[in-house]
């Protein structure tokens, strides 16, 4: 009776723990973002007096405003094939000759439903078509990789014109 | 010199003064007399008596557990014969062997819909079959069903797997092979497969930035996995041919079929795809399937029953 008692209380304790031994943590983001990352001179770097927002977005909202960046992700829009960012850079800051450029990257893909994992969830992940934008402060784009899923790797590189200063 | 030896020389001595023919006897016994004194004055410490009873025709009984072979061997004079086959009577008492065929285990195993009990969110539940071989190897086969449910509270969507059908087949082997196989400590491993479908739906899918907010269902998924496992346990009889056993399975995925909409999450028989270690609780009938397994002669010549 008494080993019956000990093989009940182990067993008990064991049902807890495989029941709680549930690991939940979602090591890569929870929606698919495009990573997008910032050159200059042929180099990753810093990039300051950066302003990005989506065209058409509720509110006119901001994803980086008069910012100094060198990566940023851009949320596509699920409902839609295509989705537009106006990008401002400030160039010769500090100097008489400061202005502000403006361009515009447009994105063509296709919204792809998918479910990831129990602790990711389920989420959009799009498949790029193409990518332009226009060349004022932009030197040009260059599409990494054309699946975007919520892993942390790099979908486009943005090369900005190098003004002399 | 000794007592005894002074009055002997007194009495040679008064011999010697008689005629010449009794002193020609009393020298011939001196000398005899000096013979004998000298070799029973020899070391007198060393002298041993060793007492010898008489030989009997009385017949020891042989040791108890003796093999009757044996002592029909001695009765008919095949001395050699005989002490051989003691030392392989003795060698077998020392190590049991149990029959090829041993007993058959059928079972089934309980564990994760104990954990579902406990809050788990998937299961799978077989039966199995164990032949025990010389008490030693083990071949098995599982058959099981697994399935899933998950509604995880802040990722809104909710994961049926749809009870599918899964396949084990291994070996144990248990290293308490010379003790009765009421007690068994086992490694194993197993090859396991399984197809299976599985749907997600109720999917909540919002964007913050863009203020969207769309729902989608993914239906009708199949999938398939092959996987591998490496284990050890306990089995101990509880009660009659009734037993109990315990596996920690470490587990990895061979291979498994992605979709173009979603990976499978649970696989039947493997658990969360994810996962690493899988848990078994085996409640098993024994049917001992050889003859001679009911009773295995031990050290002191009497029977142990097999489960």
């Amino acid at each position: 009776m008494n080993r019956l008692t000990h093989i009940a209380a182990l067993l008990i304790v064991l049902c807890t723990a495989m029941a709680a031994c549930n690991n939940d943590t979602c090591y890569d983001n929870g929606s698919s973002l495009p990573l997008v990352t910032f050159y200059l001179s042929g180099l990753q770097q810093q990039v300051p007096g950066l302003t990005i927002m989506g065209i058409g977005a509720p509110g006119d909202s901001l994803l980086a405003d008069s910012s100094t960046l060198n990566e940023i992700y851009l949320p596509l829009r699920a409902t839609a094939s295509t989705t537009r960012y106006a990008i401002s850079r400030w160039v010769g800051i500090g100097t008489p000759m400061a202005q502000q450029l403006h361009d515009t990257l447009t994105i063509d893909y296709e919204p792809v439903a998918y479910f990831h994992s129990a602790e990711c969830g389920a989420m959009y992940n799009f498949d790029i078509h193409s990518a332009r934008c226009t060349n004022y402060g932009i030197d040009s784009i260059q599409v990494l990789n054309t699946h975007v899923t919520n892993s942390r790797n790099p979908v486009l590189r943005i090369h900005f014109t190098s003004f002399a200063q | 010199m000794r007592p005894s030896q002074f009055h002997m020389t007194a009495a040679i001595s008064r011999l010697m003064r008689r005629p010449a023919s009794m002193a020609r006897s009393a020298t011939l016994l001196a000398v005899t007399l000096l013979a004998v004194l000298t070799a029973t004055a020899q070391e007198p410490d060393k002298r041993h008596v060793t007492p010898v009873k008489p030989e009997t025709n009385q017949v020891k009984p042989p040791p108890k557990g003796t093999d009757e072979k044996v002592i029909q061997q001695y009765l008919t004079g095949d001395s050699a014969a005989a002490v051989a086959e003691a030392r392989k009577d003795s060698l077998r008492r020392a190590y049991k062997r149990y029959p090829l065929i041993t007993d058959l285990s059928v079972g089934i195993n309980v564990a994760e819909p104990l954990f579902m009990a406990f809050g788990q969110s998937y299961a799978s539940a077989d039966i199995n079959a164990t032949l025990n071989m010389w008490n030693r190897l083990q071949p098995t086969i599982e058959l099981g069903l697994g399935w899933a449910k998950s509604t995880p509270d802040d990722l809104y969507f909710t994961y049926r797997g749809k009870p599918s059908p899964y396949f084990k087949v291994g070996a144990n082997y248990n290293f308490l092979f010379k003790s009765s196989p009421d007690y068994q400590a086992i490694v194993g491993i197993r090859l396991g497969y399984s197809t299976f479908g599985y749907d997600v739906t109720d999917v909540d899918y919002s964007n913050g930035y863009w203020q969207e907010h769309t729902a989608f269902d993914i239906k009708g998924e199949h999938s398939s996995a092959l996987w591998g496992e490496a284990g050890v346990g306990l089995k101990v009889r509880i009660a009659g041919p009734l037993a109990l056993g315990w596996m920690i399975r470490y587990h990895g995925i061979f291979n498994y079929s992605k979709n173009e909409h979603s990976r499978p999450w649970f696989i039947p028989g493997y658990g969360p795809r994810k996962s690493s270690l899988g848990f078994s609780l085996n409640i098993s009938y024994t049917l001992p399937l050889h003859r001679t397994s009911a009773s295995v002669k031990t050290d002191t010549g009497t029977a142990a029953a097999n489960p």
